[in-house]
């Protein structure tokens, strides 16, 4: 049995076959080492000029055209026919194309996403809900970190036929606070504590203006925006401030923010609520 | 002991620098040097550096950030330069400049103290600003440059600064060769391309030299590399933090008023 087999093994690992072998690790090494050499050149010459996305296309496009090569060249090493092959490629794509529909309009999507540019490497976007950070844009898929930190992959084909917003396309943004006071507060005096608060925010951009609307006369108060503007990286440091600035000049000149109060009876019979009367009048009455 | 000049601190040793509305506190202790600052809420015309004798003195809610250093004879100085980013300049009332007219303004602008260590060849330890500026941006919302917003009195008398020596005075001189008069509200001065001299009263910037064609057309702005010759013995105290081509062709006014997006 082990004679048997050391025979097979002497009559596979002939001097020619050898030489086979050599050859394919050769074209291995040396065509990996060749690529990882274009592609660091690669990478290194357009990171000035081009996007992070344009780059990892290029690279990617690079990487496999490459590997084709040396799977070619393996072939060849080996024997194989490649026009035999190539031609049962060609039938077994035909067949394939017909069973990955949803891949290859996966991949149509893919292009006019990468041609349309509306978002890159970098940016955060919104999608049905899930905002994150796109890691990579491919042929397939858009790849997000979110902010709590999980990998979502994104179809491309729903990416065109859904709402994205890009949240970081434009280099300062607006944040947008609802307010509501109450009814008998001087909208003047408001005002102007308002944008003096923007004012001192060294977060808020001076320019362009923070927007101050008076929106409508509500159920509960006055409703009021304050559209504060902002440097894209800045939002969370601007929003904290800003809501913590408001709070404490509001409380400190005596400004009210009326909420709708709710009374919870917990099965037993609601008693009359209890009405205090200031001045000369009954003090209680129920 | 003048505050640009190096400086060595003693272990165990505390110095007290005031610029303008920042208070800076070094301190020598064993192989690490501490640094602390905090700011006052008036941005007064002091500029000092005394040793602080009693410790008591020093306020209760200071937050250290420690530096360590090789060589505990490490020499300090501070030097005074200009903001990081371009600063918005925009004078306290507008002001309108006739055609064919130019003007030179003393703009005063607040000093970003660096602090440098080393006795051979010293390196940059940290940069505080001696004034904290609020943000500005210079452009319209899907383009444009973020910068410092600053408010000036646009004085055009060197005289009417007073003895104001926390800050560098920036000379501007802006030629009108428009068709309009120039309704100056906003001016983007890209102070990282300008370098900070001493004089034995105030501290001074390159001039600036502004040509403005109208409101279509791009403004040309020239730093001059020469030391400024409004007072004698004005020594180069830092350099430019961006090396700048002598002329630059930018729109550096802005006549944006208010944005009204509001859905």
């Amino acid at each position: 049995m082990f004679e048997e087999i050391l025979s097979g093994i002497e009559k596979i690992i002939t001097p020619g076959n050898m030489i086979v072998v050599l050859k394919i690790a050769a074209i291995i090494i040396i065509g990996l080492l060749f690529l990882r050499l274009i592609l660091f050149y690669v990478k290194r010459t357009m990171k000035k000029r081009f996007s992070q996305q344009s780059i990892m296309i290029v690279r990617k496009l690079l990487s496999y055209t490459a590997l084709f090569i040396i799977l070619i060249l393996i072939l060849k090493q080996l024997n194989v026919k490649l026009a035999a092959i190539l031609g049962a490629a060609g039938i077994a794509g035909i067949a394939i194309g017909f069973a990955s529909q949803t891949s290859l309009s996966n991949i149509i999507s893919g292009v006019f996403l990468i041609s349309e540019k509306a978002f890159t490497v970098g940016d955060i976007i919104k999608v049905d809900g899930i905002s994150g950070i796109i890691l990579s844009v491919d042929l397939l898929s858009v790849k997000i970190r979110t902010f709590d930190n999980q990998y979502v992959r994104i179809p491309n084909e729903k990416l065109i036929n859904t709402e994205v917003v890009n949240v970081t396309k434009f280099p300062i943004r607006r944040l947008d606070i609802n307010l509501t006071i109450a009814y008998k507060e001087d909208l003047s005096r408001v005002r102007e504590l308002l944008l003096e608060i923007t004012e001192k925010n060294p977060h808020c951009l001076d320019n362009p203006e923070p927007l101050f609307v008076i929106k409508e006369f509500g159920d509960h108060g006055v409703e009021l925006l304050l559209g504060v503007w902002f440097f894209k990286t800045d939002y969370l440091v601007t929003k904290n401030t800003m809501m913590q600035e408001i709070k404490e000049h509001f409380d400190r000149e005596g400004i009210e923010i009326p909420f709708p109060h709710l009374s919870l009876y917990a099965g037993s019979i609601s008693d009359p609520l209890k009405i205090q009367m200031i001045g000369n009048k009954p003090e209680n009455l129920h | 002991m003048n505050m640009w000049d190096e400086f060595q601190i003693e272990n165990g040793g505390t110095i007290n620098c005031q610029i303008g509305s920042l208070s800076l506190w070094m301190e020598h202790r064993d192989e690490e040097f501490l640094i602390s600052q905090a700011y006052s809420d008036e941005d007064t015309n002091v500029l000092s550096a005394t040793q602080v004798r009693d410790h008591g003195d020093l306020p209760e809610d200071l937050s250290w950030n420690r530096y360590i250093v090789q060589d505990p004879s490490t020499k300090f100085q501070l030097v005074p330069a200009l903001p990081d980013r371009a600063v918005v300049v925009s004078p306290e009332f507008p002001i309108k400049l006739a055609t064919n007219s130019d003007v030179v303004f003393y703009m005063s602008i607040p000093v970003w103290v660096q602090i440098m260590a080393g006795n051979k060849k010293k390196a940059l330890f940290k940069e505080i600003p001696s004034l904290v500026l609020s943000n500005t941006w210079f452009g319209d919302t899907m383009t444009g440059e973020l910068c410092y917003a600053l408010t000036t009195r646009a004085l055009r008398k060197i005289e009417d600064h007073g003895d104001l020596r926390h800050r560098i005075i920036c000379p501007v001189r802006i030629l009108n060769l428009g068709s309009e008069p120039l309704d100056f509200q906003n001016l983007c001065v890209h102070v990282e391309h300008l370098m900070v001299f001493g004089g034995a009263e105030h501290l001074w910037s390159n001039d600036v030299f502004i040509i403005y064609r109208g409101d279509e057309q791009p403004s040309e702005i020239r730093y001059e590399d020469k030391i400024p010759q409004y007072e004698t013995k004005c020594v180069t105290l830092s350099s430019e933090r961006v090396p700048s081509q002598k002329t630059i062709i930018s729109k550096s006014f802005s006549f944006i008023k208010s944005f009204t997006a509001f859905d």
